[in-house]
């Protein structure tokens, strides 16, 4: 029989062999070369989630928005209405921050984000007083909204990079809203308007599907 | 009153009953956890009813319902056998 004596030991032997050259046959090959920006994953020895850890959850699945023809649109209780391009978006002074993305669904993401201060957008429309609530519009008809203290206050941020990539059209090219310790849904993707508004009954596409509209990341998820 | 609890029989037929409301409390709780994570595709089949909020409130009070309905089940199941090799 193959399996006793001299016969198993060489047996064993052979396999052995095998699975060596098996586990060494890509050793000795060059790594992949690196070409174009690399996703950052750790961030100030903090470790990141990847890009790909972000599930889809959007209303209309991912948008492609065309660069060239997009447009920001800053409206509603402001002194100078704006329509800015991508370019002059970006022509704001950057910030980069870690903030962890909480989904109601049951995951988060900590990831690193760099963008432009909403407050800074503002200031440049000038917000007229008694305006507290803040619109954000997305280009598939998604709405969200915020307090405008909460954004000054947070240095909440309209990002376009995101772990030092420029964001992907799933994950919200151009612009997306970084709308720290709030839960998923108040995180606006493919934001192409932000409206001041009195409104503060104003309820969002969630919100006014029975998600709660303060949407804080530790606090209720629904309206009470 | 619990007169009825004395036949061993009615038990056995009520400890199937929790066998059949924990599977379609299972398929409940799958639909709306699909209702939360495909919730476009839930809500279009169920005509709108079961959107996203509806679907997570659901589910999340499904989840002990489930267990109480399944242990009721096993627990029967269980007592029937130990009764049946007793007797």
């Amino acid at each position: 029989m193959i399996w006793r004596g001299k016969g198993k030991v060489k047996w064993i032997a052979l396999l052995l062999q095998g699975s060596l050259v098996v586990s060494c046959a890509g050793a000795g090959s060059p790594p992949p070369a690196a070409s174009g920006p690399v996703e950052i994953r750790q961030y100030q020895g903090q470790d990141l989630s990847a890009i790909s850890d972000i599930l889809e959850t959007d209303i209309a699945g991912p948008q492609h928005v065309a660069v060239d023809e997009y447009r920001l649109k800053i409206s509603g209780l402001v002194n100078k209405p704006l329509e800015l391009t991508y370019g002059e978006v970006l022509g704001y002074d950057h910030v980069t921050k870690v903030a962890k993305l909480p989904c109601v669904s049951g995951w988060d993401a900590t990831l690193l984000w760099e963008g432009v201060r909403i407050k800074d957008l503002l200031a440049a429309a000038g917000v007229q007083g008694g305006a507290p609530v803040v619109i954000f519009h997305a280009v598939d008809g998604y709405t969200s909204s915020l307090p405008l203290d909460f954004i000054q206050s947070n240095d909440i941020l309209l990002a376009f990079k995101l772990n030092g990539l420029t964001l992907p059209a799933e994950e919200g090219f151009p612009l997306m809203v970084v709308a720290e310790s709030k839960w998923g849904y108040k995180w606006v993707k493919w934001v192409d308007g932000i409206e001041l508004s009195n409104d503060t009954s104003y309820r969002g596409y969630w919100e006014s599907r029975g998600y709660d509209n303060n949407g804080e990341g530790n606090g209720p998820m629904f309206e009470p | 009153m619990f007169a009825w609890l004395k036949d061993k029989r009615t038990i056995r037929r009520i400890g199937r009953w929790f066998g059949w409301i924990s599977l379609a409390l299972v398929l409940v709780t799958m639909l709306t956890g699909y209702g939360i994570t495909q919730f476009r595709i839930v809500t279009s089949l169920t005509a709108g009813f079961l959107g996203k909020a509806v679907s997570q409130r659901w589910h999340e009070s499904l989840g002990l319902l489930v267990l109480a309905a399944l242990a009721l089940h096993v627990g029967i199941a269980l007592w029937w056998r130990w009764k049946g090799a007793r007797d």
